[in-house]
């Protein structure tokens, strides 16, 4: 047989004859014995190779590679809890909080005011003044309010600086 | 799969470690080596997954790195299975272990042919496993293996010619009654 004709017989095979090859294999099969059997072999080896399995890795193969994956990498993501503007804010807030916070050392000791200039002077009695109205409570509870805030921007500044990294 | 789903990762590696550790022991020829390179394998899957751009199919993929990582594992253990140089050698498929006696023993064609399959060079035979078992296309396994189509062909052609010829009393037997 000659090395075309065995080469023709895998095309036919792996289906990828010419319309016209294939009627001229067909052809061949049905006058030529000898043909039928070249055909017939190596198409048998078509099937058995077709039929042939995968082989299998070890029973724990599957828990070993589990196993042996690298850790799983915990990212926390964080966004801040103050936006940019808020910190502006927050900052501004913060400032008249601490403006209100002398005003209200002040208040409490009058005395210790005399040391000053009078341009000192004259601007802490305008803080006076103008945070006159506000009540001793409120003030209070404006310099609690940021004590907590205070704390709480150390804490979120902290926790980023802990968790941003894998 | 996104990277780090191990859940989702557990279920492919179920899916394809047939495959994988199928691609490895034809290059390594020993269980022990082609489960470490399977192993390997799945590793560098699980951290590159991201890097797969669906160019290919994810399979094709998965192959190339199989076959590359089992190459990389005979060089390291300087096993010699892998040389282009060694590749008419192995096609001279030894007659030694198909002897006559065998053939009554071992009456079973799909054996022999594992066998026989087993002694081929690691290329020649990822091209008849990724062919029939993988239901790869010539195209795909050219990827794989890092060879041309038309060298693909080509072998694929004088794989199964030599199959043949070496099995050709097997095959006698089993169409028999068809002729």
């Amino acid at each position: 047989m000659k090395h075309s004709d065995e080469q023709m017989w895998w095309k036919y095979i792996d289906d990828e004859c010419t319309e016209e090859e294939r009627k001229m294999m067909k052809q061949l099969l049905e006058d030529d014995p000898s043909a039928k059997e070249a055909f017939m072999l190596r198409n048998a080896l078509h099937q058995n190779l077709t039929k042939g399995e995968l082989l299998e890795p070890s029973f724990n193969f599957t828990n070993k590679v589990m196993d042996a994956l690298p850790p799983p990498e915990y990212i926390v993501k964080t966004t801040p809890i103050i936006s940019p503007l808020g910190h502006k804010i927050f900052w501004v807030l913060i400032s008249l909080l601490l403006l209100s916070v002398i005003v209200l050392l002040w208040r409490t000791e009058p005395g210790t005011t005399s040391a000053y200039s009078v341009y000192l002077k004259e601007i802490n009695q305008f803080i006076i003044d103008s945070c006159s109205w506000i009540p001793v409570p409120v003030l209070q509870t404006l310099v609690m309010l940021f004590i907590t805030s205070i704390t709480l921007l150390g804490l979120d500044a902290l926790m980023k600086r802990r968790f941003q990294k894998v | 799969m996104k990277k780090g789903n191990r859940v989702a990762f557990s279920k492919l590696m179920r899916q394809y470690q047939n495959y994988v550790f199928t691609i490895c022991f034809r290059v390594l020829k020993s269980q022990e080596e082609a489960e470490e390179a399977a192993q390997d394998t799945f590793i560098k899957v699980f951290k590159t997954i991201d890097s797969f751009k669906k160019e290919s199919k994810f399979s094709t993929w998965l192959y190339s790195i199989a076959f590359r990582t089992a190459i990389d594992h005979s060089r390291k253990k300087k096993m010699n299975v892998y040389s282009m140089d060694q590749e008419e050698s192995y096609l001279q498929i030894k007659d030694d272990k198909i002897t006559p006696s065998q053939y009554t023993e071992q009456h079973d064609l799909k054996k022999v042919l594992g066998e026989v399959i087993q002694k081929l060079s690691p290329v020649d035979a990822n091209i008849i496993t990724l062919y029939y078992q993988g239901e790869k296309s010539v195209k795909e396994i050219a990827e794989i293996l890092e060879l041309t189509e038309s060298n693909v062909k080509v072998k694929l052609y004088r794989l199964r010619e030599t199959l043949k010829n070496k099995l050709t009393r097997y095959l006698r037997e089993e169409i028999k009654d068809l002729l």
